[in-house]
C-alpha cells in the first residue's frame, strides 16, 4: 500500500570481512604506533642499561623464565580468582543499590553523601585499615577490590535508571502497566548500557584494587611478586609483571564487553547507526 | 495507489471492532497546578469547567493554541494524570488510571528502541496478559492494516519518522479500545507523511468505528477527520462546530468546496488566527 526504499543486503566474503576488519585505516595507525614506541623503548633501554629501563627483550627473557614456572601460574590464578570474586560481588551489590537508589529517591538521598565520599576517597588509603579489621587472609583483599569498583556500577546503574524516558514510561503506562511491567519492559532495558558501561569501568578498577592491595600487603599474588622483583632490582620482572596486570585487566574488560555485545547485539548495532 | 484501492474494497484484513466502542463525557472538568516560586505561590489553571459529551463512534477533533490545556484532555482521558476536580467518563465510567480501554497515540511514536517492531506491537497485548501465540497474531493483523507486516523484524531506528507512528497507531488499535485517544500525532511528520497518515486514519476508522478524540492545531486536518470539533481557548472551550461534510471526504474539498473554505474561516477566527495563514 505505501511504498518503502528497498534495503539491499549482500553477505561480504569472509575474506573480505577480514580484511576490512585487520587492516583498516585505524588499525595500521595502531599497530604502527604500538611498533614505534616498542623500537624507541628498546633503543633506549639498551643504553640506559636493564636496572634503569629494561629493554622489550629483557622483559621477553624475563616472560620465558617466569611463565613456566607453577608459582607463576599459581601467583596468577590467587589473584586472578580474588579479582573474579570481588569483581562479581561489586557487580551485584553494585547495581542492585543503583536500581534502589534510581527507583526509590529516599534511598537515595540518604546514600547519595556516601557515594560522593566512597568516589573521592583513595582506596589505597583504606587497605591498612581493611588489614587491620580483616587481617591478611584473602578477605581483606577481595573487599579493596569491591570499594576500587563498586562506586562506579553505582553510580552509572542510578545514572542509567535515572535517565529512563519519560515519554517512554508514558506510553507504556498508558496502557495500564504495573510499576514492576514499567521497571521490566522501560527502565532496565533502558539503563542497561549505562550498567554496562559502569561494569566495563568497574572491571578495569577491579584489577587495579587488587594489585594495590598485594601491593601494600606482605607480598602475596602479582602485586606481590612485582614488589619481590623490585626488592631484588630485577627491573626485567617488575615490568614483565606489569605487563601481566595489564592483560588480566584488558581480558577482564573485553570480556564484560563481550557479555555486552552479546546481550544487545541488534539494538546495540542499530543504536550505534544513529550515534 | 492501486494497492490503496485494493485494501479498500476487501475487508479481509480489517479487523471486525466495529461493536465496541464508548461515549466520553467531561463534566466540569479542571485541571490546577500549584507552584512555589520564591515567596509566591504560583497556580496554573490548564483546564478550568471544561465539559463536553461525545457520542459512541464520533471523531472529535480538539483544536487549539499551544498550551490551551488540549494535551491536558488527553492524558485525563488516557488516565496519566487526575482532575482537580470534575469527572471524566468514558462509557459512563469513571476514568480511574490508564485502561485498556483507550488507547493513545501521542506525538512522538514511542517505540521501545530495544524491541523489534511486531514487539512493540505486542507490548500492551503482553500488560493485558495475551499469550504469545495471540499477541503476535493480533499483532500482525494490524501491522498489515497500516501496511508494515513486512517490517515485523526491523528496529524503530530503521524506520521513517512516518513509518514508525503508523507502528504507534496499529500499537493502539491492536488492543481494539473503545476510544483512541490522538494527541498530535501527525504534529512532528513532513507534509506528504501526514496526508497519507490522515488518509489511513480515515480508512481505518471507517471500518473500526471507534470513538476517536483527536488532539491537533491545523484546521485543515481537523475538518477532514471530524464529525465534530471542539475549539479551544486558554483552559476553556470556546466553541464547537459539527461538520455535516459528506464522508469520503477528499483533500480537494479543503481548497475548493464553498462551505468547507467558510467554516475554515470561521475556525480561523475563532482560533484567534494570528499564527495561522489565511487560506
Amino acid at each position: 500500500m505505501i511504498r518503502t526504499a528497498v534495503v539491499e543486503r549482500e553477505l561480504l566474503s569472509r575474506r573480505t570481512a577480514v580484511r576490512r576488519n585487520l587492516l583498516s585505516r585505524q588499525r595500521v595507525i595502531q599497530i604502527s604506533f604500538i611498533l614505534l614506541v616498542l623500537v624507541g623503548w628498546q633503543i633506549l633501554g639498551k643504553h640506559e642499561g636493564d636496572f634503569f629501563l629494561a629493554p622489550p627483550t629483557s622483559v621477553f627473557n624475563a616472560a620465558v623464565d617466569e611463565i613456566p614456572t607453577s608459582a607463576f601460574w599459581s601467583t596468577l590464578g590467587a589473584t586472578a580468582k580474588g579479582i573474579a570474586l570481588g569483581f562479581v560481588i561489586a557487580a551485584v551489590l553494585g547495581v542492585l543499590i543503583g536500581i534502589l537508589m534510581g527507583t526509590y529517591r529516599s534511598v537515595a538521598t540518604a546514600l547519595n553523601p556516601i557515594i560522593s565520599a566512597g568516589y573521592v576517597i583513595p582506596e589505597a588509603a583504606m587497605v591498612p585499615l581493611l588489614i587491620v579489621w580483616f587481617g591478611l587472609g584473602n578477605t581483606p583483599r577481595v573487599i579493596a577490590v569491591v570499594l576500587f569498583s563498586i562506586f562506579e556500577i553505582i553510580v552509572t546503574t542510578y545514572t542509567g535508571v535515572r535517565n529512563s524516558d519519560a515519554m517512554l514510561d508514558d506510553v507504556v503506562r498508558s496502557f495500564g502497566a504495573s510499576p514492576r511491567q514499567l521497571f521490566v519492559k522501560v527502565t532496565m532495558p533502558g539503563a542497561l548500557p549505562f550498567i554496562f558501561a559502569g561494569l566495563r569501568i568497574g572491571a578495569a578498577r577491579a584489577v587495579k584494587g587488587m594489585v594495590v592491595a598485594e601491593l601494600l600487603f606482605a607480598a602475596t599474588g602479582i602485586g606481590g611478586a612485582i614488589q619481590l622483583s623490585a626488592n631484588a632490582f630485577r627491573t626485567d620482572r617488575v615490568m614483565f609483571y606489569v605487563v601481566v596486570v595489564t592483560v588480566i585487566g584488558v581480558s577482564f574488560s573485553g570480556a564484560v564487553q563481550l557479555v555486552e555485545r552479546l546481550w544487545m547485539r541488534r539494538w546495540h548495532e542499530s543504536y550505534r547507526q544513529q550515534a | 495507489m492501486a494497492a490503496v484501492m485494493l485494501n479498500l474494497s476487501t475487508t479481509s484484513t480489517t479487523p471486525d471492532t466495529a461493536t465496541h466502542s464508548s461515549g466520553v463525557v467531561a463534566r466540569e472538568l479542571s485541571m490546577h497546578y500549584e507552584r512555589v516560586v520564591g515567596r509566591e505561590r504560583v497556580r496554573t489553571r490548564a483546564l478550568d469547567n471544561v465539559s463536553f459529551d461525545i457520542r459512541p463512534e464520533e471523531f472529535v477533533s480538539i483544536i487549539g493554541p499551544s498550551g490551551c490545556g488540549k494535551s491536558t484532555v488527553v492524558r485525563i482521558a488516557a488516565g496519566l494524570q487526575r482532575p482537580s476536580s470534575g469527572d471524566l467518563l468514558v462509557g459512563g465510567q469513571p476514568v480511574d488510571g490508564p485502561g485498556t480501554d483507550r488507547a493513545t497515540v501521542f506525538q512522538q511514536p514511542g517505540l521501545l528502541p530495544w524491541r523489534t517492531i511486531i514487539k512493540n506491537v505486542c507490548m500492551p497485548l503482553e500488560i493485558a496478559g495475551l499469550d504469545k501465540a495471540e499477541r503476535e497474531s493480533r499483532a500482525m493483523e494490524y501491522l498489515e492494516l497500516v501496511g508494515l507486516a513486512g517490517f515485523r523484524d526491523h528496529y524503530p531506528r530503521e524506520l521513517s519518522g512516518g513509518m514508525q507512528q503508523r507502528v504507534g497507531l496499529a500499537r493502539a488499535l491492536a488492543v481494539r479500545p473503545r476510544v483512541l485517544l490522538m494527541d498530535e500525532p501527525f504534529g512532528a511528520l513532513d507534509a506528504i507523511s501526514r496526508q497519507r497518515m490522515q488518509d489511513e486514519l480515515l480508512r481505518i476508522w471507517e471500518h473500526a468505528k471507534t470513538t476517536v478524540i483527536f488532539v491537533t492545531h491545523a484546521i485543515d486536518e481537523a475538518i477532514l477527520l471530524s464529525d465534530r470539533v471542539i475549539v479551544m481557548g486558554p483552559g476553556a472551550i470556546v466553541h464547537e462546530a459539527t461538520i455535516d461534510l459528506p464522508r469520503p471526504r477528499s483533500r480537494q474539498d479543503l481548497l475548493t468546496d464553498e462551505r468547507t473554505l467558510a467554516l475554515m474561516r470561521d475556525l480561523e477566527a475563532r482560533l484567534g488566527g494570528d499564527e495561522e495563514v489565511a487560506p
